[in-house]
């Protein structure tokens, strides 16, 4: 605060009821309070600043916290986990039409997994007394029918 | 199902070797430890008073010197018709929550960088990456630009503090095109407590900074900016945009989001810059308006 009149004990008390204690207590006059002031209590923040210190970490330098905040998942990660797993992605043609564009919109360009899971909800609304396995399957066989180049082994046979 | 973690609280010892290599001395300063400072040097005039902090006396003796002749009954006037409206300078409309998703502004850091204050504004967790509530992020946004907004109808000094060296000069010229000020380089300890020395102001006397708007709360070295305890000592109000690695405690009015991405930082200047112009703008019309009828 100011030369002499102020407190800077910043970790007790706020900037705000710094000042009002001040003011109340006739330390600090009502004509020198600080331009912030007003402002203030005309509209004060979303929730009142106290300060909360950091946990002091163990002889690790490693802190204890317990993890409350939700883990977020889709219904569809498990259709774009399969796609990993049986390594769809890493044959040739799907890692050609894969190739992205890290500066275009990913709304008007969509990746091969986008398109992917895009085809497996379609399917799931149509179809929907077939499991998770067969949609799956049923995607797979859709987009070989477009490349029937993945058929071909290669042996000449 | 909750299970606890164990975090790294890093940096302390970092910070110790960091603060060791300072800048040599030249040879034109006297003999205290005072290299140049990026503090703007007009941000550093002179004040009419023996007051560190501007106050409404302050700005009306600022107000006589440059002629523009107000009472003060009619300055405080002035000064208090903001305040009953709700958004007297329109804030509201400058910002959405898909113009918050457009530019990243969603992004946290990752699930072990986490500070436990932050929980509250996080939507949840995508594999381990931290998700910001936007809905919460909004309110926060409005509240922090409309008392921008309202700071700087009142002629406040605002400094923007920022370490992160990818926007830094992008917030400097904003800046300037306010008309305010920016600190985004070395931060000499002492800056606001211990004025007296760092810039050597027996002879004269400072006027501090009314807002502190940090575009990041953290140093490069992942601890605390030392701006943000010296202003809470020495009674300037905060604006900070907070990530999910900061402790957000001790600023008055923070924002919720991600410091780190060019397209989050490019929309806060941009918002900032706007919000504090309206409010010079208000103030210059309503001004011009008390003259024409003194006259």
């Amino acid at each position: 605060m100011s030369k002499g009149i102020g407190v800077r004990l910043h970790r007790y008390a706020n900037i705000y009821l710094r000042t009002k204690s001040l003011l109340l207590s006739g330390m600090l006059k009502h004509e020198k309070r600080p331009l912030w002031y007003d402002v203030y209590e005309a509209f004060p923040p979303v929730k009142e600043p106290k300060y909360v210190p950091d946990p002091s970490p163990d002889n690790f330098g490693l802190n204890t916290f317990v993890d409350d905040v939700p883990k977020i998942f889709y219904h569809e990660d498990w259709v774009r986990a399969m796609l990993v797993k049986n390594r769809l992605e890493e044959s040739d043609y799907f890692r050609k039409n894969r190739l992205l564009s890290m500066l275009e919109d990913e709304t008007l360009v969509a990746s091969f997994s986008q398109k992917f899971v895009a085809q497996y909800r379609a399917f799931e609304q149509t179809f929907k007394s077939l499991s998770k396995e067969e949609l799956f399957q049923k995607t797979h066989d859709f987009f070989l029918q477009e490349v029937p180049e993945l058929n071909q082994t290669d042996d000449d046979s | 199902m909750t299970h606890c973690m164990k975090i790294w609280n890093g940096g302390k010892t970092a910070w110790n070797v960091y603060r060791s290599i300072q800048a040599p001395l030249t040879k034109t300063h006297n003999n205290f430890c005072t290299p140049t400072t990026n503090l703007h040097i007009s941000c550093l005039k002179p004040a009419q008073s023996h007051r560190k902090y501007s106050t409404a006396e302050n700005v009306a003796q600022d107000a006589k010197t440059q002629n523009r002749e107000i009472s003060a009954l009619e300055l405080e006037h002035l000064l208090e018709q903001p305040l009953k409206h709700e958004d007297f300078f329109g804030v509201k409309d400058l910002v959405t929550v898909e113009d918050l998703f457009k530019a990243r502004v969603h992004y946290g850091h990752k699930l072990g960088s986490r500070n436990e204050n932050m929980k509250e504004y996080l939507f949840g967790c995508r594999l381990d990456v931290d998700i910001f509530d936007l809905d919460k992020t909004i309110v926060h946004m409005h509240t922090a630009l409309n008392f921008l907004a309202h700071m700087a109808f009142r002629e406040a000094i605002i400094l923007f503090i920022t370490k992160n060296p990818i926007y830094a000069h992008k917030v400097e010229t904003m800046a300037k095109e306010c008309g305010q000020y920016a600190q985004t380089r070395f931060w000499h300890n002492g800056c606001f407590t211990n004025t007296e020395s760092v810039f050597n102001t027996f002879t004269w006397k400072l006027r501090l900074p009314d807002v502190c708007v940090f575009l990041s709360l953290d140093d490069r070295v992942n601890s605390q900016h030392e701006a943000i305890n010296e202003a809470a000592k020495m009674g300037i109000s905060t604006v900070g945009v907070v990530d999910s690695n900061v402790n957000p405690t001790l600023i008055t009015y923070p924002i919720p989001g991600n410091d780190d991405s060019i397209p989050s930082a490019e929309l806060y200047c941009r918002l900032f810059k706007t919000a504090i112009l309206r409010g010079k703008e208000k103030r210059a019309e309503m001004e011009a308006e008390l003259l024409k009828e003194n006259v």
